[in-house]
């Protein structure tokens, strides 16, 4: 399918998606506090997702989505609950208090998360790239700019941050960050505890910036000396 | 435009771009729910603090209202708008309290600034802005007076972390361009 009819596909699907518009009148609820306008939406998206990206996108798309959803509704959810216990309500009231808003919430997460990620993926980064170092009549100022920005995105993304990953993996940096003195007890061993894990984060964030900087002064070498719009070259070609 | 104007342009450009991309990564990776709204917490500010104490309150303006706002679009679009506002003020305002050549102290404040804003921003797009738009529009109907109330102090305690983390890698790669 072509990228562009792609694209359209999928920011007409955005549009009841991202502006909470319900595609079916409100009546009767799919569940207790939950509207079928959601759940519609989020069928939708699936079926979308699946029909111009394909289902095995649409698989790897529900995998990344899980992956965030879990901590945020379940987590959230788990928490809420415990408070409105710890507050003196019990299980079964508390777990309808919140209920309704955090399946409120997974429905819309697993419709806005998959879309967003299909509507990233199907932008063509590469072929944007290439396509702007192969224009015969140079590149504009704008041009160049997006460039340095798609490459740099790029750089991060695909190489600094999964370097990173494999280092703390590796080297089990996060673990040793936490690990405290031994022989300490009670706030001291806490205040180093934390020293030590802010220093270990200072740190990552320091390779993290050193590795996303590196290549930028080459680059930026590299893409101004691409061959420029000048007025001048537009007449001469016509 | 001089060909070395726009080489300077060009690496500001990457710059902006490495650090919006970091701070989209950072706000993206480390998620922590807030039950009262739904929202969540992390330390993408980090990259937003980092990028206007070393390069100033353009970049970190342009970094604040672009890397956490692409993080919003995966997962909460409503917040989006709030982003973009509040923490692209945030890193402008941060640049400019710093200035040229931030001492230790003047960073501090910044940073407290900084804070102050991310704190009282989103408070005023939870509690006013927002209630306001979903009368309109219910895309934003996502929080009222009382969640916003609730995320105080997990935006404090986000904000306090990071503005720690940013002022350890401020120092450090302050101190290695001054050699």
């Amino acid at each position: 399918m072509k990228v562009i009819l792609r694209l359209i596909g999928l920011a007409v699907l955005a549009v009841p998606v991202f502006a909470g518009l319900a595609l079916v009148p409100e009546g009767q609820a799919a569940l207790p506090g939950v509207a079928w306008g959601p759940v519609v939406n989020t069928a939708l998206v699936m079926a979308g997702v699946a029909g111009l990206c394909g289902r095995a996108f649409l698989a790897n798309a529900l995998a990344v989505t899980t992956l965030i959803l879990v901590p945020i509704a379940f987590g959230g959810g788990l928490v809420a609950w415990l408070l409105e216990i710890m507050g003196g309500v019990s299980p079964a009231a508390a777990g309808a208090l919140h209920g309704a808003h955090y399946i409120r919430l997974t429905l819309n997460m697993l419709g806005v998360i998959p879309l967003a990620l299909a509507l990233v993926a199907s932008i063509p980064f590469d072929r944007l790239e290439q396509g702007l170092l192969r224009r015969e009549r140079g590149i504009a100022t704008g041009e160049k700019y997006l460039l340095m920005f798609i490459r740099v995105f790029h750089h991060i993304v695909y190489f600094v941050i999964p370097n990173i990953l494999e280092v703390m993996r590796e080297e089990a940096l996060l673990r040793r960050f936490s690990e405290t003195a031994p022989g300490l007890t009670g706030r001291r061993r806490g205040r180093v505890w934390v020293r030590r894990l802010m220093a270990g984060l200072v740190q990552v964030g320091v390779s993290g910036i050193c590795a996303a900087l590196r290549f930028i002064p080459l680059w930026a070498r590299e893409i101004d000396d691409l061959p420029g719009r000048t007025a001048q070259q537009h007449r001469s070609q016509l | 435009m001089t060909a070395n104007t726009q080489m300077k342009q060009l690496v500001l450009v990457g710059i902006t771009a490495a650090f919006a991309t970091l701070a989209f990564l950072g706000t993206t990776v480390i998620r922590i729910p807030l039950p009262a709204s739904g929202g969540y917490f992390n330390l993408g500010d980090t990259f937003v603090m980092a990028a206007a104490l070393l390069y100033g309150p353009l970049v970190g303006g342009l970094v604040g209202a672009i890397g956490p706002a692409m993080a919003d679009a995966l997962g909460f679009p409503q917040f989006i708008l709030a982003t973009a506002v509040v923490k692209g003020i945030e890193g402008a305002l941060i640049g400019l309290l710093a200035g040229k050549r931030p001492r230790p102290r003047r960073v501090v404040i910044a940073l407290v600034a900084g804070v102050v804003v991310l704190v009282g921003g989103y408070y005023f797009f939870e509690a006013s802005l927002y209630p306001l738009l979903a009368r309109r529009i219910p895309f934003f109907g996502v929080t009222d007076p009382a969640a916003a109330l609730a995320e105080i102090v997990p935006n404090l305690l986000q904000g306090g972390i990071s503005a720690v983390i940013a002022f350890g890698i401020w120092r450090i790669l302050a101190r290695r361009n001054d050699r």
